[in-house]
């Protein structure tokens, strides 16, 4: 057997691990070949690294939870057991809908706007605001100490 | 309740949409699935979005699986199958990081290399070995990283893979040609 053989030979894990695994003829190679001897520790420690790595690893906890809420977006675990769940958009389509005859008849100035105490003298003149004289806080002050003198 | 009766029962919940049986499921076979991932792409990380992936699509062909075959021979081979999506999507990324590289020397993307200096020996001979894995045919790897770093049996590859037995002998005895021809000679490169 030659090099090019021998690592063929070794590039397996099951045996790389206990050298005594090989035939008699790859253990004398490996005894007598620096390259090969080489090739043998490089693979034995890399899969050894890789094993170690291997089993301390492990999934994440919440792995579940992920899933499912990765699952939950795309279909309804629920479906079956709670069908109410599918009336929501009518629900919400119907609230809508009272929201916007609401607006219509709050909406309405005919309804709201009137008010019965309103003076006739007001009601018929609309710049009755416009037109009344504004007088300051001092000048009433002063109006009324007078009354009161 | 015998483990057979739990585990017809899970997957007939599973069918039913219950998310309980799921969660119970995903509980169950997480670490088994994430190894294999792991294996394949020698990061924590990417193995944890297999993973989820896996799951994702149990869920979806739960209606395919046979109730007479193997539930850890089906959810391997979807494991597998999606790793290999997950290594054929990074080798793209790859190329267009090569090429951005050489575009864009300043890019950001370029600055991924000074985390390479701080790898350690161990680290170094890992990527090494994957790197081998990387250079050889889909299928070749799939039977190498199953017999070598999963220790799986040559029939247990053969159902998961769907193939005979001469088969995966034949591909194992390549990749073992093809890898071995490549770490020897970036072995001798180093020395």
């Amino acid at each position: 057997m030659n090099c090019k053989e021998i690592k063929i030979v070794l590039t397996d894990t099951k045996a790389i691990q206990d050298i005594n695994a090989f035939d008699r003829i790859v253990q004398d190679h490996l005894q007598q070949c620096r390259d090969c001897m080489l090739y043998y520790s490089f693979l034995k420690d890399t899969l050894n690294a890789i094993e170690v790595r291997r089993t301390s690893l492990k999934a994440n906890d919440f792995t579940s939870t992920r899933v499912s809420s990765l699952l939950g977006s795309r279909y309804n675990f629920y479906k079956r057991k709670r069908p109410g769940l599918q009336l929501q958009p009518v629900l919400l389509g119907f609230l809508i809908f009272v929201a916007v005859l609401m607006g219509i008849f709050i909406g309405n100035k005919d309804v709201f706007l009137k008010n019965d105490k309103t003076s006739a003298v007001i009601e018929e003149n609309p710049d009755y605001f416009y037109s009344a004289q504004l007088t300051s806080f001092e000048e009433n002050y002063i109006n009324y100490l007078k009354n009161e003198e | 309740m015998s483990m057979l009766t739990d585990k017809i029962e899970v997957i007939e919940g599973i069918r039913q949409r219950d998310e309980q049986a799921f969660r119970l499921f995903v509980d169950q076979y997480k670490d088994y699935i994430f190894r294999i991932c792991f294996s394949f792409v020698n990061d924590a990380d990417d193995a944890q979005d297999i993973t989820q992936e896996v799951f994702i699509k149990v869920f979806e062909s739960i209606n395919t699986f046979r109730s007479d075959s193997r539930m850890s021979t089906w959810l391997y081979r979807i494991a597998v199958n999606l790793s290999l999506n997950y290594l054929r999507s990074r080798k793209k990324f790859n190329l267009f990081e090569r090429l951005e590289k050489v575009l864009n020397p300043d890019s950001i993307l370029h600055q991924t290399d000074v985390n390479e200096v701080d790898e350690n020996m161990e680290d170094k001979r890992i990527k090494l070995l994957y790197e081998a894995m990387e250079r050889i045919p889909e299928k070749q790897k799939s039977a190498f990283i199953m017999h070598n770093l999963e220790h799986l049996s040559y029939k247990e590859i053969a159902d998961v893979m769907d193939i005979s037995l001469s088969a995966v002998e034949s591909l194992i005895h390549r990749a073992k040609k093809n890898t071995s021809k490549y770490i020897q000679r970036k072995l001798k490169n180093k020395i």
